[in-house]
């Protein structure tokens, strides 16, 4: 039989301290699929949470080194291989006048990929989530600090008071996804 | 008075003036800064009226030089590159100061770019997007010119000539508008989906939802979004000082006496900032005074901008006396020709007198703290710097051209109507750009302005513990 889909509860918190704490004592009860919201980056909360190292700067340095290579081996090609321009006989592998495209095509291309990277890492575009529906979450991107954990669905009424022991001021249950 | 009173008034008096007026919670901030996109305003849209008539005079221009060739406009031999060059130089310069608000002082954690690296940046983009449209047109033929410019498999099997500036500088700001559109649009993403939670019509929650991706402030979100942005901001530091020194290369690689010359990429640079910033100032005076946000765009704001004036206005003046210096100490009768006689007492020498006026004599003035907050004389001042960096480039270009190294083919230039009509024409269309920015996107990057108003505050609370 396959597991019932897990729900997730929002809870509120005035002030980060009560938003911190509140997620500790759920990571001490075994709850890990938190996450929190909030208008503008927390600081801490990468730690809070427990979260792994970003990897968007080994993107962007893969895609510079590749933006590099490639910008090299194009201007090579292009003007000494398949429509060889000569002029005065000067050697030309590798010219220095390569330099500007080659710095440019590395930026481009690490530029890039971050912008897709982190579409990549986001899920985005996501237009619709379920948290949407909850109309008071709105103020997530306003002025509120908010917590979500992810529960197994007998769970629910459990850890929603334990959210509200825990300091919040508001508790909601985020529809399931249609 | 009391030595501890007396010492806090002194810390008063030195103290610089506020970057956020008052101390306004999340929620008043949002309303402030959102108040020009929810509450529709008069004088908004007479100007959008008259720039929308402006930008007319751009596409009459256009339409008539695409139907009947660069001809009609003014440059002839020998004067080759003309308003189309120079209007393209200033208006990629102007873009500068986006990006240097944007990255530059974000890397240097200077918080007062803040409440006005989104204004920057807009202008960025819509000054990169004018100054494009001019050396496309002068290709001639706008249509062939994807294989002409970008490395195209075309049936002729022909390529880009990577040696030449020109080729260069299509990477560069093809680039550079690339980033800078990417980065503008990274950061409005959160003040997107704020705008999106904070509307409540139904139009304007789903459109402003489209453009904000799904955005919902999770932490986990934000976590590789702040990497994101700062590395982005990494990359477009050299990007920027890359762009306009390869502008210069358009210039320093040929053997032109006022072209070729070794300081044009860092003086070019410094060029740039100072002109942007004089259209930062230009644009945000009056912009702030008509959407109310003198409380997040403070006087303390217009005044660092004025000091970043003065110094790049001192770079650029080094620049133009090292350039003199050079023409002596060379000992070449041509350099000599151009520099102490055709700038100073040639055909324009009017437009070289402007530019050290407007670039050398009128920035001295915010030496005095009294001028560099004066809004009014900011607002003048700005305007004439971007006169002033007009003709810098008239001077560049047109004076170096017209005095040939040979008698025989001197000639004078003079603009037609369709030069003016395309110049005047890219004004208006920025303005108009600029002001649906200004009434369908958050014009103050909301999100960073709440953090650095959490942060002023924790301070202000720290400071208070311990005096």
């Amino acid at each position: 039989m396959s597991q019932p889909n897990p729900r997730v509860v929002l809870g509120k918190y005035p002030s980060v301290d009560a938003l911190y704490g509140a997620a500790r004592a759920l990571q001490a009860a075994g709850h890990s699929a938190l996450d929190f919201y909030s208008p503008y980056p927390l600081p801490g909360s990468d730690e809070v949470l427990r979260l792994k190292k970003s990897p968007v700067p080994f993107i962007a340095g893969t895609a510079a080194v590749v933006g590099v290579v490639s910008g090299v081996l194009m201007q090579w090609w292009m003007n000494d291989v398949d429509y060889a321009i000569n002029v005065a006989n000067r050697s030309v592998v590798p010219s220095p006048t390569w330099m500007p495209v080659t710095f440019e095509l590395g930026v481009l291309l690490a530029g890039v990929s971050i912008f897709m990277g982190l579409m990549a890492l986001f899920g985005f575009p996501r237009p619709y989530d379920p948290l949407f529906e909850v109309e008071p979450f709105r103020s997530a991107t306003i002025d509120a600090l908010w917590l979500s954990v992810a529960v197994k669905p007998d769970q629910v009424s459990t850890v929603s008071e334990e959210l509200r022991r825990l300091g919040a001021a508001e508790v909601e249950l985020v529809p399931e996804e249609a | 008075m009391t030595p501890p009173a007396q010492a806090a008034a002194e810390r008063e008096a030195l103290a610089p003036m506020p970057l956020i007026a008052g101390h306004p919670t999340d929620a008043q901030l949002n309303t402030e800064l959102l108040a020009p996109i929810f509450s529709p305003n008069q004088t908004w849209k007479i100007l959008v009226g008259l720039a929308a008539m402006g930008t007319g005079m751009l596409v009459i221009g256009l339409t008539v030089t695409i139907a009947r060739g660069i001809g009609m406009w003014g440059n002839n031999q020998p004067v080759g590159w003309a308003y189309d060059i120079i209007n393209f130089v200033w208006w990629i310069g102007i873009g500068h100061a986006g990006t240097l608000i944007s990255a530059i002082l974000l890397l240097f954690q200077q918080k007062w770019r803040t409440s006005i690296n989104r204004f920057a940046e807009a202008m960025t983009i819509f000054a990169v997007m004018q100054a494009a449209m001019f050396p496309l047109v002068h290709t001639g033929r706008p249509w062939f010119a994807i294989y002409w410019l970008f490395p195209y498999p075309n049936t002729m099997g022909i390529w880009p000539n990577f040696k030449s500036p020109l080729i260069w500088d299509v990477f560069a700001v093809s680039t550079y508008f690339t980033i800078s559109l990417l980065f503008w649009y990274l950061g409005l993403i959160p003040d997107l989906a704020t705008l999106r939670d904070t509307a409540t019509r139904k139009a304007q929650r789903i459109a402003y939802g489209i453009f904000a991706l799904g955005w919902k402030g999770s932490s986990r979100h934000w976590q590789h979004y702040r990497v994101g942005y700062l590395i982005l901001a990494g990359i477009s530091t050299p990007l920027v000082l890359s762009v306009h020194s390869i502008v210069s290369f358009d210039f320093a690689v040929s053997q032109l006496p006022g072209w070729h010359t070794t300081i044009f990429p860092p003086y070019f640079v410094a060029g740039a900032v100072f002109g942007g910033f004089a259209m930062v100032l230009t644009l945000i005076i009056p912009a702030r005074a008509v959407f109310r946000f003198q409380n997040v765009v403070t006087d303390r704001h217009l005044e660092n901008m004025a000091k970043v004036m003065l110094v790049t206005s001192m770079i650029v003046s080094y620049g133009y006396l090292l350039e003199n210096f050079m023409a002596w100490y060379s000992g070449n009768p041509y350099e000599a020709f151009l520099f102490f006689k055709t700038r100073p007492f040639g055909h324009y020498a009017g437009i070289y007198w402007m530019m050290l006026f407007c670039n050398v004599v009128v920035p001295q003035t915010f030496w005095w703290k009294k001028a560099r907050t004066s809004v009014a004389w900011l607002w003048i001042a700005s305007i004439l710097v971007g006169i002033g960096m007009w003709a810098e480039r008239f001077v560049i270009i047109v004076i170096s051209l017209y005095r040939d190294f040979l008698p025989s083919s001197w000639g004078i230039y003079a603009p037609t109507w369709v030069d003016w009509f395309i110049f005047l024409g890219t004004m208006c269309f920025f303005s108009l750009l600029f002001l649906l920015f200004l009434r369908f996107v958050p014009a103050v990057a909301i999100a960073e302005v709440k953090e650095l108003n959490h942060e002023i505050q924790h301070e202000k609370a720290h400071a208070g513990g311990h005096p």
